[in-house]
């Protein structure tokens, strides 16, 4: 993993490719690659779909090794949802793939002078980029279909839907799973809608006769590694409640709290979530034939995931996660998980971002075009995406877009990108994370939660409005520096709990590479990220007026606890002080 | 009655109980919830709606809501664990405790168990026969 394709897709006649050393950008991965590329190499004042812009696709250090939750594969661009800089992620085989596959990051650059589509073939034996029209507005799982009857089933695809075609704010980055299904989706930002701008349909990935990247020193890799998966295996959270019911565990939780943003962010509870919740969900997906517990790649020993069958015990979808079953059930007043199930698909299908997606439907909602509660609309609705038509290209640029075309004032959006299920006036941390996250609203901005960096910063009262400030900037500092290595964010209940498997984790990184990582260098890298993403941010024209929430969430208080947000905008402005 | 099933448990069962004691105590002595239990497996509780972090100090009142989970994933999860590091992020709605005295009494309380809370306690606590569903 030493070299970075560049694929220039305004080369003369067709697009051109070339292979370069890591060079400056060595020692870096995932979202600390896609980060450092961007905010070096992309005008911060372009337009996200111009030529101008580059998509960069960057596996995490530890990627294509035999090391456990390291599939994480970051996509960078300057988004054209939120105007920011944006990294998102996603599971699935690509990152491991194309790893192994020798690249550190795919960089697509220009755009092409004819209309043409292309995909991109990528194996041991080199590169070929080639137009195909034939693949034009296929859904994700069709094209994936016809590609395996072309490519055979060792492939992994990097590929987007209609909705990234039609270069749509919430077009998502499809990454397939174990199974060659296109359910592991980079979703935030509208990242699909800038590889749609380059025409490339799909980057196919086979690492045929290619083995796993081998550390510096074995025996200490294998060991760490072994004590980083039994530091996982034996914490409540990724070695039991995580695979007994995925992300939705935490439907109750929050619903209990009030917390759980309900009607387009009007109550915090819903009544239907136990027929929703990830117990009921586990439950129905055995019953069916599914399965409740599942990895999204080889190496997941956590296994989140699941799969999802409909009444007649056929494959619909994968399990829908906790964000996806919120923005689709509880925000639209839905309480069927067949349908949200279906929703989950469809957006999968067409490449959309589920949180983006459920909260546009409800605002749309708001709007009257569909009463709240209405599953079979809903559905509608999303579909009309996948048509293309006027209402669905609306609907398909997202919350912030829907919102202004209705009228309508609630709008659960900061810089343009749509909250996720944590109604921040009840959990009002959150809120600090949301409002002043380099991507806008992104509740895995400050998710990472180890004690030794939590504690970095010297003691401040954490129950004071500063606390809540320097827990933020702690949460996503450590965020950033774990985005980078590839690792699967879940990871981070464990490191929270036991210092043993955070320091397995930096043995890991240190037996690969032959380095000498502490914590602090962690919290270095974490820093390093953020500062280059937030340079780019102000050369873009934002300032601290856009690290804000929508202000209804200070004027309206949320039931059942009835409660604003509370923090005060002098203290948002000093999350970044360091 | 019929078995409690997993969606009668996260919607709440009644149980007849003493109320105007400690919540530790009403566990403990008359759930019959091991302190080992209380305080490795039971991550999050939730009194009416409140993340609670004191379990000691809280006495219970006759027709509370009392909600138990293991831990939870989540920045936002984590945060609703009892006296968690990142417990500040929620303390707009974590439980204050009461000015007023609670007398010991007969009473009734209602129970909700999420996630492995009802595989590892359900059955147990569904055999103490004093309880009722909440519709």
């Amino acid at each position: 993993m030493d070299k970075i394709l560049r694929i220039n897709m305004s080369g003369d006649g067709s697009p051109a490719f070339k292979k370069e050393p890591l060079g400056e950008y060595a020692g870096f991965g995932g979202r600390a690659l896609t980060s450092a590329i961007i905010s070096k190499e992309v005008p911060p004042l372009c337009h996200p779909l111009g030529a101008e812009n580059k998509l960069v696709i960057a596996p995490g250090l530890l990627s294509g090794t035999t090391g456990a939750m390291s599939g994480r594969l970051s996509v960078g661009c300057k988004s054209p949802l939120t105007g920011t800089i944006k990294e998102a992620n996603a599971g699935g085989q690509a990152s491991q793939v194309l790893a192994r596959l020798g690249y550190a990051a795919i960089v697509l650059e220009g755009k092409p002078k004819t209309d043409d589509l292309y995909k991109i073939i990528i194996n041991k034996d080199g590169v070929k980029i080639e137009a195909d029209n034939s693949l034009r507005m296929l859904p994700n799982y069709d094209l994936i279909d016809k590609l395996k009857s072309q490519y055979g089933e060792n492939i992994s695809c990097i590929s987007i839907g209609p909705a990234g075609e039609m270069k749509l704010g919430a077009a998502s980055v499809a990454c397939t799973d174990m199974e060659l299904r296109p359910t592991r989706h980079a979703g935030r930002g509208g990242i699909g809608a800038v590889m749609g701008s380059k025409q490339v349909k799909v980057i196919i990935l086979d690492d045929t006769g290619v083995k796993y990247r081998q550390p510096k020193d074995p025996e200490k890799f294998k060991d760490a590694n072994k004590r980083f998966v039994e530091g996982l295996m034996k914490h409540p959270v990724t070695g039991k409640g995580l695979p007994a019911y995925g992300t939705n565990i935490l439907a109750n939780i929050i619903n209990e709290a009030g917390a759980y943003p309900t009607y387009n962010f009007k109550d915090g509870k819903f009544a239907g979530t136990s027929k929703i919740s990830g117990e009921t969900q586990a439950e129905l997906e055995v019953k069916r034939g599914g399965i409740a517990t599942h990895g999204c790649h080889r190496g997941c020993v956590i296994r989140c995931s699941g799969v999802y069958h409909d009444k007649d015990g056929h494959y619909l979808t994968k399990q829908p996660e906790y964000e996806t079953v919120w923005a689709h059930g509880a925000n639209c007043g839905i309480d069927d998980l067949d349908a949200i199930a279906m929703l989950d698909f469809l957006d999968d299908n067409y490449g959309l971002d589920t949180i983006e997606m459920g909260a546009t439907i409800a605002v749309a909602m708001d709007a009257g075009i569909a009463k709240f509660g209405d599953a079979q609309s809903a559905i509608e609705l999303i579909k009309e995406v996948g048509k293309g038509s006027y209402l669905g290209r609306i609907l398909g640029s997202g919350a912030a877009v829907t919102a202004k075309v209705f009228g309508v004032e609630r709008v659960p959006v900061v810089k343009g990108q749509a909250l996720p299920a944590y109604d921040p006036r009840a959990v009002q941390g959150i809120g600090v994370t949301y409002a002043t996250s380099t991507m806008g609203a992104d509740h895995t901005a400050g998710y990472a939660i180890a004690t030794n960096i939590l504690k970095c910063g010297g003691f401040v009262d954490p129950f004071s409005s500063d606390g809540q400030i320097e827990l933020s900037r702690n949460l996503q500092i450590a965020t950033a520096a774990i985005d980078s290595t590839g690792m699967c964010l879940f990871i981070a209940f464990a490191l929270l709990d036991q210092p043993d498997t955070f320091q397995a984790l930096l043995d890991m990184l240190n037996s690969f590479y032959g380095l000498n990582l502490t914590a602090d260098s962690v919290t270095d890298l974490g820093k390093n990220v953020l500062t280059m993403e937030r340079d780019f941010n102000a050369r873009a024209g934002f300032t601290k007026e856009h690290d804000r929430l929508p202000r209804f969430f200070y004027t309206e208080p949320v039931s059942p606890h009835n409660v604003t947000f509370k923090i005060k905008d002098e203290d948002l402005d000093k999350v970044f002080n360091w | 009655m019929a078995e409690i099933n997993s969606v009668d448990w996260q919607q709440g069962v009644r149980f007849e109980v003493f109320v105007g004691g400690t919540l530790r105590q009403l566990l403990r002595d008359q759930l019959n919830i091991s302190d080992d239990y209380i305080d490795n497996r039971i991550a999050i509780i939730f009194y009416d709606g409140s993340p609670v972090d004191d379990i000691d100090s809280l006495i219970v009142k006759d027709g509370a809501v009392i909600a138990l989970s293991s831990q939870m994933p989540g920045l936002v999860g984590a945060a609703m664990i009892r006296k968690g590091l990142i417990s500040p992020f929620r303390e707009s709605i974590r439980f204050k405790p009461q000015d007023r005295e609670i007398q010991k009494k007969k009473g009734a309380i209602t129970l909700k168990l999420f996630n492995t809370l009802i595989l590892e306690l359900g059955g147990l606590l569904a055999n103490r026969n004093l309880y009722e569903r909440v519709e």
